[in-house]
């Protein structure tokens, strides 16, 4: 890109979303035709692409009852489906149901039902991402007191019955998670990369020691799914990352033999992981 | 008066303009260091911006100052509440003074300390100020300040103190005998006055009926700073020793949160621009600590659609709001000198967000040292893949519950692949039936330059002119290689230069040479090459066709094409190879000059014709040693094409196929695409070209 910079180079636009607060996320769907934000205001908003570079609000309603971190939308095999975390202490997923109710003002405005509510976090659930495809109807959530939590949809036509699949404890605080995108189920196990935003003073807590009993004051945890033992376990801790993490991303996995892991901090960092042989 | 006293109040109205209030009181205005003219001095408060002094005063007396929201004042007005109790307006610079208020005095009727003046927001001209304690008066006083009296009334007007419309009266007195420390308007809904009094309450005035003055009352040890959510009628804060509190008017009796301070609490504010956010400073702490409320049970009621679900989690809810916290330090952040000074180092001793700006704020020093600083949230970014219509773009979370949008068409400024790729997929980019229109596709030159030599190749197997290739687009490694292998020798054939008697060169020629140079595009044959000359120079590449044309000994129609060219430089160029001789004087001048010429295929056509041989030798022994033609064929900045053709005219069988596999080789490893000049499509070492070209570029689904 050399030289070029977003600042001095291209224009953006800006949409007026109107939440009344804070924006706290904002995701595209699987095909780049519509977006969920959602913001501080308890409020998840949807955007419809109209196919000429414009977007217009297709749903708004009040999701949480606390702060809504993170909105991420399923994949479309499984239906208009997204899933919300909030300060509330609770994930939903919402699904969309029936086409345009046209009545009077709310014309035009999609309905969005509120499919299951899971309840298990006793703290404020920092991060939401549905897994892979091909795992089947996968979630995961993870809260501030440090428990990741996998849950599934044992049938994917039935969204309201999730069950708790794992229960991974951290001990550190944990503020976003991703799912690794990658296709192949031969030595890919399904994986995940958390990240904590735990602060740097208190290094009594972040001293945590991993499943290999060698201490790791990193910000950032590998875990990996064991087909044979049925569990997650952690297979790495990222030490090079010390600072507190705000967001965490694996980059689609192109054929590559290697996984590519983006960590915000304060500033950005790409890992590079490169499996075993 | 405290000596070491220090605050900072932004003007409500004047956006750029705020005041240091210290020993004295200083106006500053606030400008970009570009925009600010050279030779003012002025005090850098970021990175990018300084603010420079306008007025200055004594602060002498001076116990409290407020700067009013009156619109029309073309300058900060300020109302400066004094040890006297008198209060007084003023601005620190004389201008032009609309409503007549400059100098306009308010005075209680009993001498104390003034501790607080506050102007309303909502009716700009309701000024309140705070007194000490007095046994038989009141310690809040409401002014109405367009009602006030200018200094020229009060010299006559102190007898007429008792009528009913008397201006030196205030409109409303609050608070007999008792000692208010601070007040403040509450900007959200109208005439809500909070003060903070005798040490331990906190009250709330509701002033819509002058006549009927409503009260709320709570008692509290963190009675101090009283101040008013912005975007929450409801919602108070308070401060004390070691604690935050925030209130909830309409359910007054204890605090909703009170959040723990090691130290005393200094000053509390809420953010004006974002909701639930209180910033508070504690006594000589360097950082700013962030309160970031968050209500968990705001109209849970309205939710129709969760009523029944969540009811059981309501009961959890009810427990009230709670706070995610964090620590600034606004001067860590400012650029250069004053960075060094912030951080750790001197305490904070005041902070004032700004009025309309985003979570900007500006904190003062201890030392003097002031700091802008915006108080920056997590930005969430979003990629769209680039399917649908609007899709494919940029997004990410802005300021003031906005998104910001960037049109996916960015992509093409910067070239980005998936882009390109997407734009050649609409295109139909690998399906047209000749190849040679998907290089105009391609919009890449080595792309382009791949697809026009597969339909030629191709071309060529179906004319016939390449006959018994096991693939389908033969290289020039393929079509040579018979002859290396089947014993054909290549004539060669002593030529002169026809306009350089003195000159010769020998040339190689056979079949499979001349279906190469068709494989290079060299298709115009020996006695043809006015052709290649003439559609190079059409092309534009006047020194390429001068070059072609010397390579095929043609040396007057290369001068020709140098005549004709536009720069003159090229002209020159032409003086020089008319010139050749053996002299030393001009060899070391071609050693010296060729490399800095402009263009490689002039440097090359040089080369080419200083290695030629004299002519003279040629009735000596044997035919010369070979010339050293390495000059030319390692001018990479030729096209590949011309090198390799250049190289099957004057190389030998030997040294051909030598040069032919060691280019190979190279462009395999480089995976330059333009290898496959060389290799054809013959399996194996065309993909491994791909794989390295892929390797390089990531661009293997550009190809097929």
């Amino acid at each position: 890109m050399g030289e070029l910079t977003a600042s001095n180079m291209f224009e953006s636009e800006t949409i007026c979303a109107d939440h009344k607060d804070l924006i706290h996320d904002v995701a595209y769907d699987f095909y780049g035709e519509r977006m969920a934000t959602c913001s501080s205001d308890q409020y998840v908003k949807v955007w419809d692409s109209d196919g000429r570079g414009g977007w217009r609000l297709s749903a708004s309603w009040k999701a949480h009852h606390g702060s809504v971190w993170k909105v991420t939308w399923a994949h479309p095999e499984f239906g208009q489906v997204i899933a919300t975390c909030s300060f509330d202490r609770t994930a939903a997923i919402w699904e969309e149901v029936g086409d345009a109710a046209s009545s009077g003002s709310e014309k035009g405005l999609h309905t969005w039902l509120k499919r299951s509510n899971l309840v298990d976090s006793r703290t404020s659930v920092t991060d939401v991402k549905f897994g892979p495809k091909h795992l089947g109807l996968l979630l995961v959530t993870c809260s501030a007191d440090g428990i990741i939590r996998i849950y599934e949809a044992p049938d994917v036509m039935n969204l309201a019955q999730w069950t708790l699949q794992h229960e991974i404890p951290t001990k550190v605080s944990i503020s976003c998670l991703s799912w690794n995108p990658s296709l192949s189920r031969v030595g890919n196990p399904p994986m995940l990369a958390v990240g904590s935003d735990e602060p740097n003073t208190s290094n009594a807590v972040a001293n945590v020691p991993s499943d290999k009993g060698t201490a790791c004051n990193g910000k950032v945890f590998i875990y990996e799914y064991s087909e044979t033992s049925r569990r997650w376990t952690r297979t790495e801790c990222l030490s090079s990352v010390q600072e507190p993490v705000n967001d965490i991303a694996f980059a689609p996995n192109l054929g590559r033999s290697f996984h590519l892991l983006a960590v915000a901090t304060k500033d950005v960092r790409i890992i590079k992981l490169e499996p075993l042989a | 008066m405290s000596g070491g006293r220090l605050d900072v109040i932004w003007s409500p109205v004047h956006h750029d303009k705020f005041i240091i209030w210290g020993p004295d009181i200083t106006l500053y205005e606030v400008a970009r260091i570009k925009e600010i003219e050279k030779k003012t001095t002025f005090t850098p408060i970021s990175s990018t911006r300084g603010a420079t002094i306008i007025a200055s005063q004594s602060a002498s007396g001076v116990r409290c100052v407020d700067i009013s929201a009156i619109p029309e004042q073309p300058e900060p007005l300020l109302a400066l509440g004094y040890t006297s109790g008198k209060v007084a307006l003023t601005t620190l610079k004389q201008t032009y003074d609309p409503l007549g208020l400059v100098g306009r005095e308010f005075t209680s009727r009993y001498q104390r300390l003034c501790n607080s003046v506050s102007w309303s927001h909502v009716e700009t001209n309701m000024l309140a100020v705070a007194m000490e304690k007095h046994r038989s008066d009141h310690c809040i006083l409401l002014w109405d300040v367009n009602r006030g009296s200018s200094p020229a009334d009060e010299a006559r007007g102190t007898d007429s103190a008792h009528s009913p419309a008397d201006p030196s009266k205030p409109l409303a007195e609050m608070g007999l005998s008792e000692a208010a420390h601070n007040v403040a308007w509450s900007n959200c809904s109208n005439r809500t006055l909070l003060a903070s009094m005798n040490l331990k309450y906190i009250k709330i005035f509701d002033l819509r009926d002058l006549s009927n003055k409503a009260v709320s009352v709570t008692t509290s040890r963190h009675c101090y700073g009283v101040c008013a959510d912005p975007f929450n009628p409801w919602q108070l804060a308070s401060r004390g020793e070691g604690a935050v509190c925030v209130w909830d008017a309409r359910s007054f009796d204890r605090p909703v949160l009170t959040l723990l301070h090691h130290k005393p609490v200094a000053h509390v504010q809420w953010c004006p621009t974002r909701r639930n956010l209180l910033l508070s400073l504690q006594r000589d702490s360097a950082t700013l600590r962030l309160h970031d409320i968050q209500q968990a049970n705001n109209n849970a009621i309205d939710n129709m659609l969760a009523a029944t679900a969540v009811e059981a989690e309501l009961e959890e809810y009810s427990r009230g709001p709670s706070v995610l916290e964090r620590e600034v330090s606004p001067g860590a952040g400012a650029g250069g000198a004053a960075a060094g000074r912030g951080r750790g180092g001197a305490p904070i001793a005041a902070f004032s967000w700004h009025p309309a700006h985003e979570a900007r704020l500006l904190a003062v020093y201890a030392s003097g040292m002031i700091a802008d600083y915006t108080v920056c949230e997590r930005v969430t970014v979003a990629w769209g893949c680039g399917g649908g219509g609007g899709g494919g773009g940029l997004v990410w979370t802005g300021a003031g519950g906005t998104l910001r949008l960037m049109r996916d068409d960015f992509y093409a400024a910067i070239r980005d692949i998936s882009y390109v790729m997407r734009r050649r997929a609409t295109t139909d980019y690998g399906l047209k039936s000749d190849l040679w229109q998907n290089a105009d596709l391609a919009d890449d030159d080595a792309l382009s330059g791949l697809w026009h030599f597969m339909a030629l190749s191709k071309s060529l197997v179906e004319d016939g002119c390449i006959r018994g290739s096991p693939w389908r687009h033969p290289g020039v490694r393929g079509v040579l290689r018979s002859a290396g292998e089947g014993g054909y020798r290549s004539e060669a054939v002593p030529s002169l230069l026809p306009d350089l008697p003195a000159r010769r060169v020998t040339v190689f020629r056979s079949g499979e040479r001349t279906r190469a140079l068709h494989l290079c595009g060299w298709g115009w044959g020996w006695d043809n090459a006015a052709a290649g000359v003439e559609r190079a120079e059409a092309e534009g590449t006047p020194c390429r066709a001068a070059a072609i044309a010397a390579f095929h000994l043609k040396l007057r129609a290369a001068l020709d094409v140098l005549a004709r060219a536009h720069e003159p430089q090229l002209r020159v160029v032409g003086l020089a190879l008319a010139g050749l001789s053996e002299e030393r004087l001009w060899r070391e001048a071609l050693a010296a000059g060729a490399p800095a010429l402009p263009d490689a295929y002039l440097r090359a056509l040089l080369h080419f014709l200083a290695a030629s041989a004299p002519a003279h030798p040629a009735h000596h022994a044997a035919p010369a040693a070979q010339p050293d033609l390495s000059a030319v064929l390692n001018e990479t900045e030729m096209r590949l094409e011309d090198r390799v053709a250049f190289a099957c005219i004057f190389l030998s069988d030997a040294k051909l196929h030598e040069y032919v596999k060691h280019t190979c080789d190279q462009l395999v490893e480089q995976g330059d695409l333009s290898g496959i000049l060389l290799t054809g499509t013959c399996f194996l070492i065309y993909t491994s070209i791909l794989y390295y070209y892929k390797y390089k570029t990531e661009k293997l689904a550009n190809l097929y």
